[in-house]
């Protein structure tokens, strides 16, 4: 447990108002989206700004106090979860939209802000903030940095890796630092590209310069569905054979389809089918005409059984909504459900599909896939009931199993989730002692003390020494 | 005596040509046993970048690694030894359809792994992006030996730190980049090139402005002032280089329409290239035309285009008479000088008009100088805040420096 006197002095700093350490409340931060794993914090700080960031840090790693930042926890991976009753810093009071500079297209945002917020703040003016994970009406800017998340329409405009210029993190000693800035290239090395997809285990990001994109001039969305599923993956992968990069190509099966159906975001999807592709092509308008038809052609060529148009703007919404929902619709099919979220090469989907298959079956369990089948990015989703004994280990073999097939198949356990807990133990199957030894080389530079986020994304090996920081000429980035 | 593998004055002691990666990781192991300062180059296009060398013992020289690793046409995805020049590497992909939308200076002689260790880039990134939104993975040899993976060849993939972001750009002072996985694009069908005549260079900016409020999505939208206009045949005055590619409906469509729209503004002179490769060749490699010449500095500043007027005036107030290429869209540029004479004087003049720079966060480091300049400024710049961090990877993952010591950032 903590000691009152820290906690007095955290109060001191953040106000009574901003320190949460009631059993009742702190039980609402004991997990993150995968609720299978849990871990009371000993504390929940809401700090205002990146100085209270600094102030709470800096007393932290004084005292050998291990901490984990947190925004809207709706990561899958258990990659804010405490394992050892770490104090959560979260971000939710750090949610301002700081600046918009529609000349040059960069927003600058505190970390805390909400992903949609950000498209919405710019709506109108023809360009949008473009990584669009399912879960951005909830998720935050910085959660979307720690894990480089994707979204359907990444496929083609990239991942939260592309679109951030420049960070403001405060390291685990406390210090308030820039990385990057609006200005491209900053002399010196790309550490904003290594913070993207860190985890939360080289500092706590505060501010991020993101930049916006252009909304395309022309989107076709088209529906088509397929009597077997390899006929499905294949034609996912010949589209991308043929060099077609559409806006968002989007996978999902009979059971996919069926959870979302009997959800509250019913999508009016065909239900007698094994599997449907919903697809934006987007661009300019004559080429997306060009390419759309060349696409419903290959669709054609692996046995489509109806390709659809929206009727109208509603039913396309409606399409994508369904698809977007589809993690929560789980709940219609059982109790729990483990997301997996493997990545392959885009031409082996019908071969790993297959092996998906074979051993949910092997395992006596279900699988509903439902992934960015353009990015080679399976979300197999295993439905269970975590009162069925023994069930949640053979769920989680299952699972680990079918990320094994993705890394023998050339691909790898995570494509946008992260690792968190839950792949910590499946990275010595991707990576070799020495890869493994190599990263946690710049983990202790940047978190010399294992304080921030301990032992989340690489199984913690220590740090030697800890490097001194030196005394720093600055030039604020931005 | 000079050797031509002299970097900068400096001779080194042992030359090593590897043929494999397990050579270069033995070479590696070597020279760290041995605490051998070790300069990889390839072909020596950007042997000029940086800090002069603190020390240099061995010279690796990567270009007999030049194969084809892996190239999946279906997958949209190749792998290659860092050897390998770009220029072959988009003959490869040529055969099917395909390339890399990367157009680098020194396109037809620099190697893979050069460029993705200087972070080189052309007027295409504005559509494409750099090597940070093209490359899936890469295989380094570190700097005790070890042959390590970062990123691989799917597109998404977030186990482990991005290593691959690390390493480009980082000048081999971490290690030494051994084989790339790029993503791989169609070729466009068609590239078409409006070169519009400008007063000013504040007309770029405000067509900049129409162009990014149109539908239109050029690849490239580059300013080029009138002594660089004249080297490429046009006459000397300021001009708007815009490049379509893609579909050919959609490219004819964005040239009729950007002609109109460039009318519409007034602008009357304006050419439709349609083999327009030539042009942008010359440009990109403007500093290749030029090389011979002793004195010749080329200059990288980073600023946003909305801060374009306090670099042209600040070229005004020094009296300097760079020929530019101004990126637009991108906010970086380049800037040649060709008659430095006093490299004192010039060197007190980069000093003074990054303090300028720097209070629009923008920056200015010198790509290519004589040795001479190097003595009176920085190639660099100032520190940021974040240097501590650096000093620290490099610490961290080549505890003795013998990779490119002091050539990077802060003597990195
Ligand atoms: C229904 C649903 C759909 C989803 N769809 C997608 C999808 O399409 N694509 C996708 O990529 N993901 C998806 N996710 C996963 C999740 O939403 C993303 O990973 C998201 O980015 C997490 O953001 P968060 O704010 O909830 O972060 P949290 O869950 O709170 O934290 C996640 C990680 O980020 C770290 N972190 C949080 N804030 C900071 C900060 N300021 N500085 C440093 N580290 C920080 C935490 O320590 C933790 O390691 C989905 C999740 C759900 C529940």
């Amino acid at each position: 447990m903590l000691k009152g006197e820290i906690i007095g002095n955290i109060e001191k700093i953040l106000g009574k108002e901003a320190v949460i350490t009631s059993k009742t409340e702190l039980s609402v931060y004991e997990s993150d989206g995968i609720s299978i794993f849990k871990g009371l914090p000993s504390a929940v700080l809401l700090p205002k700004n990146s100085e209270e960031v600094s102030k709470v840090i800096k007393l932290c790693n004084d005292n050998d106090i291990k901490f984990i930042p947190r925004g809207a926890g709706t990561g899958l991976s258990g990659a804010a979860t405490p394992e050892g009753r770490e104090m959560l810093i979260s971000l939710n009071r750090m949610n301002k939209i700081l600046e918009i500079d529609l000349k040059n297209k960069i927003g600058v945002v505190e970390a805390g802000a909400i992903n949609l917020q950000l498209s919405l703040a710019i709506a109108n003016t023809g360009y949008y903030y473009a990584p669009d994970p399912s879960s951005q009406q909830a998720c935050t800017i910085g959660g979307n940095i720690a894990h480089n998340s994707g979204g359907a329409h990444c496929l083609k405009y990239g991942v939260t890796g592309n679109h951030v210029l420049g960070l403001e993190v405060v390291l685990p000693n406390g210090e308030v630092i820039e990385l990057g800035g609006k200005v491209l290239d900053q002399p010196g090395y790309d550490i904003t590209g290594l913070f993207v997809g860190s985890e939360g285990t080289l500092g706590i990001v505060t501010k991020a310069i993101v930049k916006f994109t252009k909304k395309a001039e022309a989107t076709k969305t088209l529906l088509a569905t397929f009597n077997t599923i390899e006929d499905a993956a294949n034609a996912v992968s010949d589209v991308i054979a043929e060099g077609i990069i559409p806006g968002a190509m989007e996978f999902m099966d009979k059971l996919a389809i069926e959870a979302v159906e009997r959800s509250v975001h019913r999508a009016g999807f065909p239900r007698d089918v094994e599997a449907l592709v919903l697809i934006d092509i987007d661009g300019l308008r004559d080429g997306v005409e060009v390419l759309s038809n060349k696409v419903i052609e290959i669709f054609k060529k692996n046995k489509a059984k109806e390709i659809k148009l929206p009727k109208d703007e509603n039913e396309r919404k409606r399409w994508w909504n369904g698809r977007k929902q589809a993690f929560g619709a789980m709940g219609t099919l059982s109790p729990n459900y483990l997301v997996e979220d493997g990545v392959i090469t885009r031409s082996k989907l019908a071969k790993v599909l297959k092996k998906i298959d074979e051993i949910a079956k092997r395992y006596n369990l279900r699988v509903a896939n439902v992934f960015h089948a353009g990015d080679g990015n399976l979300h197999p989703l295993i439905p269970f009931d975590m009162r069925e004994e023994g069930i949640l280990k053979r769920v989680i073999e299952a699972g680990e199993e079918i990320l094994k097939v993705c890394v023998d198949e050339g691909g790898s356990i995570t494509g946008e989730h992260g690792v968190g807990i839950i792949k910590r133990n499946l990275m010595s199957y991707c990576f070799k002692e020495e890869e493994l030894e190599f990263m946690e080389k710049i983990r202790c530079v940047f978190n010399p003390k294992s304080l921030c986020n301990p032992n989340k994304k690489i199984p913690s090996r220590g740090c030697a020494m800890p490097l001194q920081t030196t005394t720093r000429t600055i030039v604020r980035g931005w | 005596m000079v050797s031509q593998y002299s970097i900068e004055g400096l001779e080194p002691k042992e030359i090593f040509k590897p043929e494999s990666l397990e050579e270069v990781s033995l070479i590696l192991k070597d020279a760290n046993e041995k605490n051998k300062a070790l300069a990889p180059i390839c072909y020596g296009t950007k042997l000029n970048l940086g800090n002069p060398l603190k020390r240099l013992d061995y010279l690796l020289i990567l270009s007999e690694l030049k194969n084809l690793v892996e190239y999946a046409p279906s997958d949209l995805y190749v792998t290659v030894q860092c050897g390998m020049k770009l220029k072959d590497l988009q003959e490869i992909l040529k055969r099917k359809n395909q390339h890399i939308p990367l157009d680098p200076p020194y396109y037809d002689k620099a190697s893979i792994g050069g460029i993705i260790s200087t972070n080189s880039f052309g007027p295409k990134r504005l559509r494409y992006g750099s090597l940070r939104d093209m490359l899936l993975g890469l295989k380094i040899v570190t700097a005790e030996g070890k042959i390590i993976r970062a990123g691989g060849k799917v597109v998404k993939n977030v186990a482990g730190y991005d290593l691959v972001k690390l390493y480009i750009g980082s000048l081999g002072t971490l290690g030494v980049i051994a084989e790339a996985t790029f993503r791989v694009y169609p070729l466009p069908e068609k590239l078409v090139t409006l070169i519009v005549k400008l007063k000013d260079y504040r007309e770029a900016m405000s067509l900049k402005e129409r162009v990014q409020d149109s539908y239109l999505l050029p690849c490239a939208l580059d300013m080029i002032n009138p002594s660089l206009a004249s080297s490429l045949n046009l006459d000397g005055s300021y001009y708007l280089l815009v490049r379509f590619d893609g579909l050919e409906v959609d490219v004819n469509r964005e040239v009729r329409d950007a002609l109109d729209l460039f009318k519409k503004g007034g602008f009357y002179d304006v050419k439709v290239i349609e083999k327009d490769e030539d042009l942008w060749d010359k440009l990109i490699n403007y500093p290749q035309r030029i090389k011979e010449k002793e004195s010749f500095v080329s200059l990288k500043v980073g600023i946003l285009s909305t801060d374009l007027p306090l670099l042209m005036r600040l070229m005004e107030e020094y009296n300097l008479k760079p020929l530019i290429n101004y990126h637009l869209g991108l906010g970086l540029g380049r800037m040649f000088l060709i008659d430095a004479e006093d490299y004192n004087v010039l060197g007190k003049v980069i000093d003074a008009l990054r303090e300028e720079l720097y209070s629009k966060k923008g920056y200015l480091v010198i790509e290519h100088s004589p040795k001479e300049l190097k003595k009176y400024t920085n190639v660099w710049g100032k520190l940021r805040e974040d240097f501590p961090l650096m000093k620290g990877l490099k610490e961290a993952l080549d505890p003795k420096g013998i990779l490119n010591p002091g050539r990077f950032v802060g003597g990195i």
